[in-house]
């Protein structure tokens, strides 16, 4: 690769590592997890960057390569560890009335496909056509993808947080 | 309550440290590139191209390792490459029976490539291609007489099957997807369901039976991970470790590290189980008869045998190839298992019989292979 293609990528990386942290870390909730799907995103970036580099929505198509990878669900004894379990947080002072463990624990209950839309949808305020584009389905299927999980996450919560608050 | 309120609180959540590294991404990015490119210039028509990367590939290996390589003194082990099917160039060995005689494995399926994966099972190093229907078969577990357990994504969900008799079959699961994840040699399965709500349970299917689910009794979300030949299952519940002393009788945590009692198991065998404990997911081993948790160290352990004997990985990532080596805890001491070929991003061991004398894994190499692999030690 080019000298300059590859500054590019190096400041590319680094400054959407922290993003692509974010977005693998809220997917999968899993630390070991988390660094196989960030690790592997960036050496296929790295490969295909004389291309990617030319391209019009670079974020879009880099999350997109992690999404997949995500979704093919690669079954590892790291990444089975955790599942339906809700996620370790670090140590980190907590607001007396933190909703984060109970949205995280519901979040981590839902399928991965719709898990992936929520988080897509509403943590990353895409619209649904290029949540579908980054998916591979048709927009009917994020909606009703949406839908779905919505409704379980509601109902996780409304059931959660009685409990959890008394 | 809105999207708004649901999701908000989320976008401030902390990301704890990441084991991720940008010179080591490129490093083997730039490995594979150099291998594609000399495949590329090699020649032009399609199936030149691919007669040519045969080679080239065979060529940029290197020779066998001879047997001693890495091997830790007192331990003699020998590794081999365990066979993929024709025109399969990454797979890796995920578990091994406790005799030693099946292991299980896969290739991946891609969403990306469109490639469905395949699961496999070795008897005695010969490789049969398991039929499973549907996305990404993963095989988890298998059992001393070769019944294989997993799961695979059909029709926008997840199932739950079994590798018996010489059948696939689907293992009933009463709810909204299922995963199989341990056998014994009765041939109970343990695992995952899914039930309306997403409220998942640790279930068991009983031997012969793969109609029927039985739900274990369990606090919260809970999962099952593995059974012992003796019917003890381990899994997680309530987000702490767990254990049932039988599928039939109230289950109890696992004793935990000092600083937070979440975790979750990754398996077992006899009297020992190997999982996580605490904030950071730590490495830790459990002494079931005396109801103890040690934390581990020395190796970022996968599977044990019925003696307490750990394998897995070395536990912290290296600057340079090779980044992580496929390991044993030998008196308290991490020791590198041999090692196929000298030119390797990272080898690790999955799975390991009941005596330690038979361990599977794979090897990934920076130009994209990776090969299933088999210790005899």
């Amino acid at each position: 690769m080019r000298a300059e293609w590859e500054r590019e990528y190096v400041d590319y990386a680094t400054a959407g590592m922290e993003r692509l942290k974010r977005l693998a870390y809220t997917l999968c909730g899993d630390v070991h997890h988390a660094s196989d799907l960030v690790q592997g995103t960036l050496v296929r970036l790295y490969e295909r960057w004389p291309r990617v580099r030319g391209v019009e929505h670079v974020d879009a198509y880099v999350h997109k390569m992690l999404l997949r990878q995500f979704l093919a669900e690669r079954r590892r004894p790291w990444s089975r560890i955790r599942l339906g379990a809700t996620v370790p947080e670090t140590p980190a002072p907590e607001r007396a009335d933190d909703d984060r463990p109970i949205l995280v624990a519901a979040l981590r209950r839902l399928p991965p496909r719709q898990r992936a839309v929520l988080v897509l949808r509403f943590l990353y305020d895409l619209p649904v056509g290029e949540v579908a584009a980054m998916l591979g389905c048709g927009e009917g299927t994020v909606k009703s993808q949406t839908s779905r999980g919505l409704a379980t996450m509601r109902r996780l919560m409304d059931a959660d947080q009685p409990i959890l608050r008394s | 309550m809105n999207t708004d309120e649901i999701f908000a609180p989320l976008r401030e959540r902390p990301v704890p440290p990441l084991d991720v590294d940008l010179g080591r991404a490129m490093a083997t990015g730039r490995r594979r590139v150099r291998v594609r490119r000399t495949v590329a210039v090699a020649g032009t028509a399609a199936f030149t191209t691919l007669a040519v990367a045969v080679g080239v590939m065979a060529g940029t290996r290197e020779k066998p390792a001879p047997p001693s390589l890495g091997a830790p003194p007192g331990l003699s082990c020998r590794v081999s490459a365990l066979p993929l099917p024709p025109g399969e160039t990454q797979g890796g060995a995920l578990a091994v029976d406790p005799s030693g005689r099946y292991a299980v494995g896969a290739v991946a399926g891609s969403e990306e490539t469109g490639e469905q994966g395949k699961a496999l099972l070795w008897d005695n190093g010969r490789l049969r291609v398991l039929d499973v229907p549907g996305f990404a078969p993963t095989p988890l577990a298998v059992s001393s007489t070769g019944v294989v357990v997993g799961g695979v994504t059909r029709d926008h969900r997840l199932h739950a099957w079994a590798y018996v008799g010489g059948k696939v079959v689907t293992l009933a699961d009463d709810g909204e997807g299922a995963t199989a994840n341990g056998v014994n040699g009765r041939g109970d399965m343990v695992g995952v369901v899914n039930r309306p709500g997403d409220i998942s349970h640790a279930v068991m299917w009983p031997a012969g039976r793969p109609e029927a689910v039985h739900s274990l009794s369990a606090p919260g979300v809970a999962g099952a991970t593995a059974i012992s030949e003796a019917g003890v299952v381990v899994g997680f519940a309530d987000s702490r470790p767990y254990v049932w002393d039988s599928a039939f009788k109230a289950g109890r945590p696992l004793p935990a590290l000092s600083g937070g009692s979440e975790g979750g198991v990754l398996g077992l065998a006899g009297g020992w189980v190997v999982g996580t404990s605490g904030p950071g997911d730590r490495p830790v081993v459990w002494n079931l008869a005396r109801d103890r948790v040690e934390p581990v160290t020395a190796i970022k352990p996968a599977a044990v045998t019925t003696t307490g004997t750990l394998v897995g990985t070395s536990a912290a990532a290296g600057s340079a190839p090779p980044y992580r080596d496929a390991s044993i805890l030998v008196g308290g001491k991490a020791r590198e298992l041999p090692h196929l070929t000298e030119r390797r991003d990272t080898d690790e061991a999955a799975g390991v019989s009941a005596d330690g004398r038979v361990i599977v894994g794979r090897q990934a190499t920076g130009e994209g292979a990776e090969t299933p692999l088999l210790w005899r030690c």
